[in-house]
């Protein structure tokens, strides 16, 4: 070829370059308001910090409405997201047969997160030893309470520092037609995972330690029967009735739940004691079955997985490992989303501790960091979302309500779990129970 | 020459375009819907032709026959409750002054006209607990106990049947007073004029012209609490409530769709509460002997040749 | 009704009686609604007590927020319901106006199997195809478009049931009129129609209700946010944050039920006439 032919085309392929289409946006699916807007301003940082081309495309959809979005996408192949942030509970649905989110497990090893991720978070999105996605919230559970009520009742956080005592200060208040708390079913869930336990295990079995099981489960019964705690009119704490009806009239007194609780739930829903809450360490337990001596525990948490057919791979994960590491990500997330980061490293970043007036200027970070050595492993489990919604919708307040007992619970959801995934129904690689 | 000889090109114009739209957006989704329930329930990746195991299946499915016994319970509840309060409305709302008559009609209606968001909102002022208004103010100034409207198996379906009727007692009182309104004056006062008392001019009159309306009503109805969603979905979620107490087939089908991702199971559950319903629906509208074209005239009595 | 002779005092009695009880249901009926309008106004921290109605601060800026689309896209949504809603509307009541006239004044083979067939979709609830329509919808590329929601309400059971009982009792006489004026079949079904003018705005109010109420198919069919209806839009609204002030979402539902009310309110009597018309003994 002659030298001027060769520039020639050179110079053509230079043009065509600088004319080549940019890679589509980035579909990213997330479930609240908040988060649609996080997505937004991040997608715009990474854009100046790091790729010039990236464009996201953000979809928020109902909380509840998502799952059944994404099933029908999976299940039908159209219009399927890139990226998908949402909660662990309804990761464990796509566990059934082949996982349809991107084996993570060698990149999450080559990048810093393998070591910042705090490790007990790690099993959220993992299964049979692969992970699938990067767990995003630590969820560490704390006791949120109302520090006025305890001041003017003479309630020191010392006085609850194991269950028995904390049990002892609930029945005191009886006659003062006050609960030291509120009960939803989260609440067997989270002390049976603070005992070192949990509802189901990596292998999928249902109740592998029903013994302990039970026993949490009377506990929280004998709550009720000694006005310790009750539970609110539609089964569960994440309801602006409940706050309007009895958390204002200062009917109760604590909560338990993880840092979105009080940094989202609490401070959206009741305006009307700002400055009054703050957060301790849970009550430990110290009798001879409950494994360790742990002052926190951990419930749910949103995480991030990519589409397994997605077009764009390389690019999503990319972005996930940066919003994930990146400092102002990290942060901004806790400031305006209100969920605390599970990567470690970010923790020492100033602006966390931050003083938050509607605690009482408590260094909330700093509880956090604290604790969050003494969180228990979670694992996942296809069972898990099965489990859930068995006890939330049915079983736990049949029990509480003294309809059932936990013995006879334990052994329906089993035959129930058995019925609904009896064969697989068909299924060509299923997993059996 | 007579109409029925030549072919004319409209009456073929004029069903095109419903028979094309229900072709087009009911039989091929209905037969895809068909193929999918014969399929494995993998929700990623390749499914296999299992051919009836979903049905089979089902019929091993407590689950299943608990929310048919659910259905049947709710929808005849909702019907036996809405019919004789609308009726009873109807007949109040003939003898109240015409004036006042408009506004009434409207404020009935006026549940009916709203989205089922509305109601899931209202919910937690109607329905919730005991600051909730069916507990304040029905039952407490009356010294009964409070009701736990939506945890107490025992109440759900009620509940349920209650949101049906704030729907749609409205609109059936309408029809209704239309119905009675349709009926001659005379025949009343002939029968006074015998001496019969109000209640056997109910029973011999009113009731048996009435008679293909409220069949009409009642199927409807019982179409309506069979196959709407919205419902169960703002009370309870999509789920069945404590101890499945409020599970429909419509809610095991979404449940079983997607909080399970077993799509296939849930269209074989659907399409296996069909015969049923089709042999209600059939019941329900012979006994009201609706005359429709001499074809097809819903009578058990006779069938007249087209 | 009751012979003066017989039943002098309950002659003026019985309409204050009735009315008295019809009012008292009437409160219980409207009161959500008033209790709603009221509330709409109202901030979060007062809503949750139904009594006192009135706010203690008015609040008219939810309303104002929703129109200027802060939150969500409202006018744009509300336009895509009504949209939708009158379309649909439209298309149902003509193609089921359309056969039900066929059925009832014409003889032809297979009419009966035909008829059958055209009932049945009334079994059906949406929910079951909702999976297939979705694909088909797909390959027909109207996903994420208005006519994804259109088209499958297009076909109505109900209204042929309906069109066919209304048109079978129209007399053949009136119909054999226009005909031996020399009119074609087509001019004598339009003349037809103005004859059955109250059933068809019946129809057309309930279907309309329905299509506006609609919350399944047009949250599985459309995605993007300014293609969403207004029932989809509040919906994800409210369950997507907790952040939305519930003032904000009552006044979204408040501003919901004025197309239906309105619609209602001014076809009123031709409802009522229609319905007088189809339950004729």
């Amino acid at each position: 070829m002659q030298p001027s032919t060769f520039f020639r085309a050179l110079f053509f392929l230079a043009v065509l370059a600088g004319f080549a289409p940019a890679a589509p946006p980035v579909t990213i699916w997330v479930s609240s308001d908040a988060d649609l807007k996080y997505y937004q301003n991040m997608a715009q940082l990474y854009q100046q910090k790091v790729d010039k081309d990236f464009q996201a495309n953000i979809q928020s959809f109902g909380f509840t409405e998502m799952p059944d979005k994404l099933s029908l996408a999976i299940k039908s192949g159209i219009n399927t997201p890139d990226i998908v942030q949402f909660e662990e509970i309804f990761f464990s649905l796509y566990l059934k047969g082949e996982v349809p989110f991107v084996d993570l497990t060698d990149r999450i090893a080559a990048s810093p997160l393998a070591k910042g991720i705090l490790p007990q978070r790690m099993g959220l999105f993992t299964w049979k030893g692969r992970t699938y996605g990067v767990p995003q919230s630590l969820s560490s559970v704390v006791l949120w309470y109302r520090a006025d009520m305890f001041k003017s009742l003479g309630i020191s956080p010392k006085d609850l520092s194991t269950w028995d005592k904390f049990e002892a200060v609930g029945q005191s208040l009886k006659h003062k037609h006050m609960m030291l708390t509120a009960m939803d079913w989260s609440y067997l869930d989270i002390l049976l995972r603070q005992r070192g336990y949990d509802l189901y295990n990596a292998q999928g079995v249902a109740f592998p330690d029903s013994v302990v099981t039970v026993d949490t489960w009377k506990r929280l019964v004998s709550w009720i029967n000694d006005s310790v705690a009750f539970v609110p009119d539609r089964g569960g704490i994440f309801e602006p009735g409940f706050f309007a009806n009895y958390v204002q009239s200062n009917s109760v007194l604590s909560l338990i739940g993880p840092d979105w609780y009080g940094l989202d739930m609490i401070q959206n829903f009741d305006t009307t004691h700002v400055g009054k809450w703050r957060a301790m360490p849970l009550p430990v337990w110290t009798d001879s079955l409950s494994h360790g001596h742990r002052n926190t525990s951990s419930f749910s948490g949103q995480g991030l997985v990519i589409f397994k057919k997605s077009p764009q791979v390389e690019r999503s994960w990319k972005f996930v490992e940066w919003v994930m590491t990146d400092p102002d990500a990290n942060v901004d997330r806790y400031l305006q989303g209100n969920s605390f980061s599970a990567y470690r490293p970010s923790w020492t970043d100033l602006r966390f501790s931050q003083p938050n007036p509607f605690f009482g200027n408590q260094n909330l970070a700093q509880l956090f960091t604290d604790i969050a050595p003494n969180m228990p492993y979670t694992v996942q489990s296809p069972l898990h979302a099965l489990i859930i919604n068995l006890l939330r919708e049915q079983y736990f307040l049949s029990v509480v309500q003294h309809q059932a007992t936990p013995e006879n619970t334990i052994s329906a959801i089993r035959a129930q779990i058995a019925q609904m995934t009896f064969g697989q129904r068909g299924q060509q690689s299923g997993t059996k129970p | 020459m007579s109409p029925r000889r030549r072919t004319r090109p409209l009456p073929f114009l004029l069903l095109a375009p419903f028979f094309t739209a229900l072709f087009v957006f009911w039989f091929i989704p209905l037969l895809q819907g068909f193929h999918l329930s014969l399929e494995s329930d993998d929700l990623y990746g390749n499914t296999s032709f299992v051919g009836f195991l979903h049905y089979r299946t089902l019929v091993h499915d407590a689950r299943f026959w608990h929310a048919l016994r659910n259905t049947f319970a709710y929808c005849a509840l909702s019907v036996l409750l809405i019919l004789p309060l609308a009726l009873g409305l109807a007949h109040l709302l003939r003898r109240t002054y015409r004036k006042s008559r408009a506004l009434i009609q409207f404020c009935l209606m006026l549940p009916g006209l709203t989205p089922p968001l509305v109601m899931a909102l209202l919910y937690v002022l109607i329905f919730s607990g005991p600051f909730g208004l069916l507990n304040r103010v029905f039952l407490h100034p009356f010294g009964l106990p409070n009701v736990d409207w939506i945890r107490d198996p025992r109440f759900v379906k009620p509940s349920l049947a209650l949101l049906a009727m704030w729907r749609w007692t409205g609109f059936i009182t309408l029809i209704f007073l239309s119905g009675l309104e349709g009926i001659p004056g005379s025949y009343y006062d002939t029968a006074r004029t015998e001496g019969a008392s109000a209640g056997q001019l109910f029973r011999y009159i009113t009731l048996p012209l009435l008679r293909p309306v409220t069949a009409f009503v009642a199927a409807f109805l019982f179409l309506d609490a069979f196959t709407l969603f919205e419902g169960a979905y703002v009370l309870l979620g999509g789920s069945g409530g404590v101890l499945d107490a409020g599970l429909l087939l419509i809610s095991y089908s979404y449940i079983t769709a997607f909080t399970l991702g077993n799509f296939g199971s849930a269209v074989a559950i659907s399409f296996s509460s069909l015969p049923l319903l089709m042999l209600v629906l059939w019941f329900i509208l012979t006994q009201g002997r609706i005359r429709l074209f001499s074809a097809v005239k819903f009578s058990a009595a006779k069938r007249l040749p087209a | 009704m009751f012979p003066a002779k017989r039943f002098p005092i309950k002659k003026q009695a019985a309409p204050l009686m009735a009315t008295l009880a019809l009012a008292a249901l009437c409160v219980a009926f409207a009161f959500p609604f008033v209790w709603m309008f009221c509330a709409s106004f109202k901030s979060d921290a007062d809503i949750f007590t139904p009594f006192p109605l009135l706010p203690h601060h008015f609040n008219p800026r939810y309303y104002s927020s929703l129109l200027d689309g802060s939150w969500i896209p409202y006018p744009r949504q509300f336009l895509n319901s009504l949209f939708i809603a009158i379309v649909e509307t439209f298309l149902a009541t003509s193609f089921a106006a359309g056969s039900g006239y066929v059925f009832a004044k014409f003889h032809f083979r297979h009419k009966q199997p035909l008829f059958i067939l055209a009932v049945l979709t009334v079994l059906i609830p949406r929910q079951v195809l909702i999976l297939p329509l979705f694909i088909w919808m797909n390959k027909l590329s109207l996903l994420d478009t208005p006519w994804s929601v259109i088209l499958p309400g297009a076909a109505s059971g109900i209204g042929i049931l309906y069109f066919t009982a209304i048109f079978r009792r129209l007399p053949d006489a009136l119909l054999d009129m226009t005909r031996c004026e020399g009119a074609g079949e087509y001019r004598v079904f339009l003349g037809a129609l103005p004859l059955v003018k109250p059933a068809l705005i019946a129809f057309a109010l309930i279907q309309f209700v329905l299509c506006w109420q609609e919350h399944l198919v047009p949250l599985i069919m459309l995605s993007t946010q300014t293609h969403l209806t207004v029932t989809v839009g509040l919906s994800s609204l409210n369950a997507g944050s907790m952040r939305v002030p519930y003032g904000l979402l009552l006044a979204g539902c408040t501003l919901t039920v004025v197309p239906t009310a309105l619609f209602f309110a001014l076809v009123h009597r031709q409802f009522q006439s229609a319905l007088s018309r189809l339950t004729e003994a």
